[in-house]
């Protein structure tokens, strides 16, 4: 390659990593005190004119007058036109006040229809209403609508969720540069019902892993062992059942054990007796099951593909309960997935509460409504009951007070399904509670049930625990019930997420959990850079010491094989974690070996007497085939690496390998792109200095 | 600046009884080390919880312990200071314990005890390992390396010798088993990392041997009637400061994540450290030894 080929090429090449590398760098930056100061000043502005728009009900439109009315019932505060909210009106409209009265006037050579735009500033008034306060949380840059009780700004017209996000063109040109953190975000947050708006994530920016912006890593399995115990408990019970009532002998039947791999069930069927199991009553009991006789007796086996069948449904279930649960926590951008074929991902960065997730994800949340049994005792429960516990527990300390076994009929009227809304009550006497609203049908059982049982008790029961059994006074109408039991409020926020959810088919067991506080994150991450500066420093010192000219040389290699690094890791979107950071600075003491290499070869021709332009030559021809032999093998070991490992390990192998890749062009090309100018591409040398 | 003003001449197959002689020794001691005390499986491995917990003041470690074991009489927990006096954290192990770990709630439990009497206690990290996931990971983890040394194996034996691919792959059997040696010396938990930091030293150490074999290849080519125990000298000769300088470097990087990377780089830094040492003195004075028995075994 000639070498103005070679110097296009590599000012190319420079050119677009660096410009690739800046969203990386800027994710390092800390946000400066100007631009903080400035979001602040920003989210300032808006709660001010935030508030006073709160105070207008209503925009009437006037045709004769040409104007649209602000209405309002409170006195002494202004409305400027800088108002931020005011904005896209003042296009069409001038402002106008007149003692306590605000007007828009529509301008002369406006199009725009008074009674749209008249709606629109109603919509946003209506919207602004439902706020209860605004706040800022300065330290956060972080500005708090809390919502009065059970409202949410409209979603179809957003008109005030759109304006508080909305920014300039220039500062969003900005964020796509990922140069500031002026673009805003909104989350609702649940537990306490407000909306946080704060400074979006650069887009372009590099992904942080878990371990360095903090947040939870979840990898969790559900226990489909005991939902194939329920499943064949059942279809025992009806064996039997049937059994009995043709007066068939049989001894004890076995169902198959929860850790169990097989799933059967054995029916020792007397010696003496003759059973036909292919009459069409057993077969529609027995319709998943392969049939066997054996000297023990016979033994039904759930089929292989129905046990596929429930495995793959009962995760793909449990994976749109989750999602659902998730997406009402709060978080920014979650990340659930299926992993091989009995393992959900769940991904939270930024969590702040690792305990509410962990609850929220984990509770089944199968809701069940039964009566209460009035005749029979708990010691000796009959076939048609079941003994449950009701737990009390101290609202604040969570400890057990009294367990109370409580004697039910097995009959369930009721079931979570039937639930359509749940949310969250505060009783006249200060405790939370979580009213429930059934759907159609739901609330056809629901009034049916309470008719006709006046006077008995009502169990509701959560996750086979009874949590209150209220005495029923009277037909209850209209599809909605309350639970009611010792929660806090943010027990009862959890539950009520949790019902409005759906119920998981089987308990979750956590496979791995992976929880970074962030601080420890931001902290990892500081140490790590500075480790990296530090280690760049010292090899570029060193390098220099070492090899004089020619080590300034490798130093600018190096320095562009770091911002090849950073740009590749902003080009594929990886995610960037501390044994990832570790790896860059690996790649850095490593990176230079190939340099060494060519240097020393250098060297050695110089000292055997070579004429000073060919040593050059043979220097590079020499090392470059053992540069390449011995990256490729690190290269096999990064990727063994990458198929083993898991996240953070996974980043380490992945910066590893683009490190090398860029070390051997950085190293070979660029490094000899400057001995060509300097020594090769002139007339006359004297000395080299390596 | 050099290292060595003319191309040095040190007779290292002379020494290379000597050498084998003293690694055998520290592989023999590693080996004896696994079985008297053997690996410290972290919870990577074993499964269990593990809680990093900060503390406004120096946590002390003897109230803790005795507040856990009587609130939590059957869970056993490990206690650890963790980092340095600065930052008051300590490390709480917890084993996997069926009967009480129900859904995690252990933490939130330990949690609710040392709150009463470290009101600002903050949680930094939560890390949970099933059984099921520990058990995957160790299969994980051998097959891993397996992998990568018959791929070496494979690779090398392609590009040069079959001969010189058992060379590397015996010096690198070597490094494993003495960088674990000084891991279980040092007590330290074997976790995931310290997989990938093993992983790193093979593909580095692999990287120094090869660069040495490189040399043979092209010294045979151009001196046919030297004796391959002179060619093997001569080369390593010729790559010695070559060798040295990268080995510096990379070692004073890895210095630098062991004494400012966070105490979370540790292990790995720490492992890197060992590993560099010996991978570097594997490539001289066990790699080309080997590969020269073989040739001449093959030649008989």
């Amino acid at each position: 390659m000639k070498t103005s080929t070679k110097g296009y090429l590599i000012f190319i090449v420079t050119l677009i990593s660096i410009l690739g590398s800046l969203p990386t760098l800027f994710t390092f930056l800390p946000v400066s005190k100007t631009s903080f100061n400035s979001q602040i000043q920003n989210l300032q502005q808006r709660k001010n004119d935030f508030t006073v728009l709160q105070n207008f009900d209503l925009a009437l439109p006037d045709k004769n007058k040409n104007r649209i009315e602000l209405m309002t019932t409170k006195k002494n505060f202004s409305l400027k036109e800088s108002n931020i909210f005011l904005k896209p009106f003042l296009k069409d409209f001038t402002l106008k006040q007149d003692g306590d009265h605000f007007y828009l006037i529509l301008k002369a050579n406006s199009k725009a229809f008074l009674s749209k735009k008249a709606e629109a500033l109603t919509s946003l008034f209506t919207n602004s209403a439902k706020v209860k306060s605004v706040s800022l949380d300065k330290s956060k840059a972080a500005l708090i609508l809390t919502m009065k009780q059970d409202k949410r700004l409209a979603k179809s017209i957003e008109p005030l969720k759109s304006l508080l996000l909305s920014h300039s063109t220039w500062n969003s040109f900005l964020a796509t540069l990922g140069a500031t953190h002026l673009s805003l975000d909104a989350l609702y947050h649940e537990a306490t019902q407000s909306y946080v708006i704060s400074s979006k994530k650069p887009t372009y920016a590099v992904n942080l892993g878990l371990d360095l912006q903090g947040g939870m890593y979840l990898d969790i399995g559900v226990e489909t062992n005991k939902l194939f115990k329920k499943i064949l408990t059942e279809t025992a019970d009806n064996i039997e059942d049937k059994l009995l009532d043709e007066a068939i002998g049989f001894d004890h039947i076995i169902v198959s054990p929860v850790t169990s791999e097989t799933h059967q069930i054995i029916v020792p069927i007397d010696k003496d007796e003759a059973v036909d199991f292919n009459t069409p009553e057993y077969e529609s009991i027995l319709a998943r099951y392969d049939v066997n006789k054996t000297d023990k007796g016979y033994v039904f086996s759930l089929k292989q593909s129905e046990i596929d069948f429930i495995k793959k449904n009962t995760i793909d279930q449990a994976l749109d309960t989750i999602r659902n649960r998730i997406d009402q926590l709060g978080v920014k951008e979650p990340s659930i997935q299926k992993r091989g074929e009995d393992s959900i991902v769940i991904q939270l960065p930024g969590l702040q509460d690792p305990n509410q997730a962990r609850k929220v994800i984990g509770q089944v949340a199968v809701l069940q409504f039964m009566l209460l049994a009035d005749k029979g005792s708990v010691e000796k429960p009959t076939k048609d009951q079941l003994v449950l516990q009701l737990e009390t527990r101290d609202p604040i300390t969570k400890e057990l007070l009294s367990s109370r076994p409580t004697l039910l009929e097995k009959k369930v009227y009721l079931t979570g399904d039937m639930v359509s809304d749940a949310r969250v009550q505060f009783l006249p006497t200060g405790q939370a509670s979580v009213s429930l609203t059934f759907n159609d049908k739901g609330s056809e059982i629901f009034a049916d049930l309470t008719g006709k049982n006046v006077g008995r008790q009502l169990a509701i029961v959560l996750d086979n625990k009874v949590q209150s059994a209220p005495r029923l006074n009277e037909k209850i109408s209209g599809g909605r019930a309350q639970i009611t039991g010792n929660f806090s409020p943010e027990e009862a926020t959890d539950l009520a997420l949790v019902l409005r959810s759906g119920s998981l088919p089987a308990p979750i067991i956590i496979h791995e959990e992976r929880t970074i506080g962030a601080s420890l994150g931001a902290d990892s991450i500081k140490k790590a850079a500075y480790a990296l500066l530090f280690a760049f420093f010292t090899v570029m010192v060193f390098m220099f010491i070492y090899y004089n000219l020619a080590g300034i040389f490798s130093i600018i290699a190096l320095c562009l094989n770091c911002i090849l690094i950073l740009a590749a890791l902003a080009y594929f979107q990886a995610t960037l974690t501390l044994p990832g950071m570790a790896g860059i600075v690996l790649t850095i003491g490593m990176a230079v070996d190939a340099n060494v290499l060519i240097f020393e070869r250098i060297r050695e021709e110089i000292a055997i007497g070579t004429a000073l332009r060919s040593a050059i030559h043979i220097g590079y021809d020499k090392a470059t085939l053992t540069i390449i032999d011995s990256n490729v093998t690190t290269m096999l070991a990064a990727i063994i690496l990458f198929q083993f490992g898991t996240g953070p390990i996974k980043g380490f192998a992945v910066t590893l390998s683009i490190g090398i890749l860029a070390s051997m062009f950085t190293a070979i090309v660029v490094t000899k792109f400057f001995f060509e100018i300097f020594y090769v591409n002139r007339k006359n040398i004297t000395k080299i200095s390596i | 600046m050099q290292f060595f003003k003319k191309t040095p001449n040190f007779q290292f197959l002379k020494h290379k009884k000597g050498a084998i002689a003293i690694s055998c020794l520290f592989i023999l001691a590693s080996i004896v080390l696994f079985f008297a005390k053997g690996i410290n499986y972290g919870i990577d491995f074993r499964g269990g919880t593990l809680v990093q917990i900060q503390l406004q003041q120096d946590p002390p470690l003897a109230k803790i312990r005795a507040l856990l074991e009587s609130k939590l009489p059957k869970q056993h927990v490990e206690i650890t200071k963790f980092g340095g006096t600065d930052t008051h954290e300590l490390l709480l192990t917890l084993s996997q314990n069926p009967e009480i770990d129900q859904k995690n709630q252990i933490v939130d439990q330990v949690k609710s005890i040392l709150i009463t009497s470290f009101p600002k206690l903050v949680i930094r990290r939560i890390e949970t390992i099933g059984p099921k996931v520990g058990n995957e990971l160790k299969t994980k983890a051998f097959w891993a390396s397996i992998l990568s040394l018959i791929g070496i194996l494979i690779y090398v034996g392609f590009r040069f010798h079959i001969t010189y691919g058992i060379g590397a792959v015996a010096a690198l059997f070597h490094d494993v088993i003495i960088t674990l040696g000084f891991y279980m010396l040092a007590n330290m938990e074997f976790s995931l990392t310290t997989v990938a930091a093993l992983l790193t030293i093979i593909g580095y150490s692999l990287n120094d041997t090869i660069v040495v074999f490189d040399r043979v290849r092209e010294n045979i080519g151009r001196f046919p009637k030297l004796a391959l125990e002179g060619i093997v000298d001569r080369s390593v000769n010729e790559s010695l400061s070559r060798t040295l300088l990268t080995s510096f470097t990379t070692f004073l990087v890895v210095l630098i994540l062991f004494l400012f990377g966070g105490n979370i780089m540790h292990t790995f830094a720490y492992t890197m450290l060992i590993g560099l040492i010996v991978g570097t003195y594997s490539s001289v004075f066990i790699a080309s030894p080997i590969m020269i028995v073989m040739k001449n075994q093959r030649k008989k």
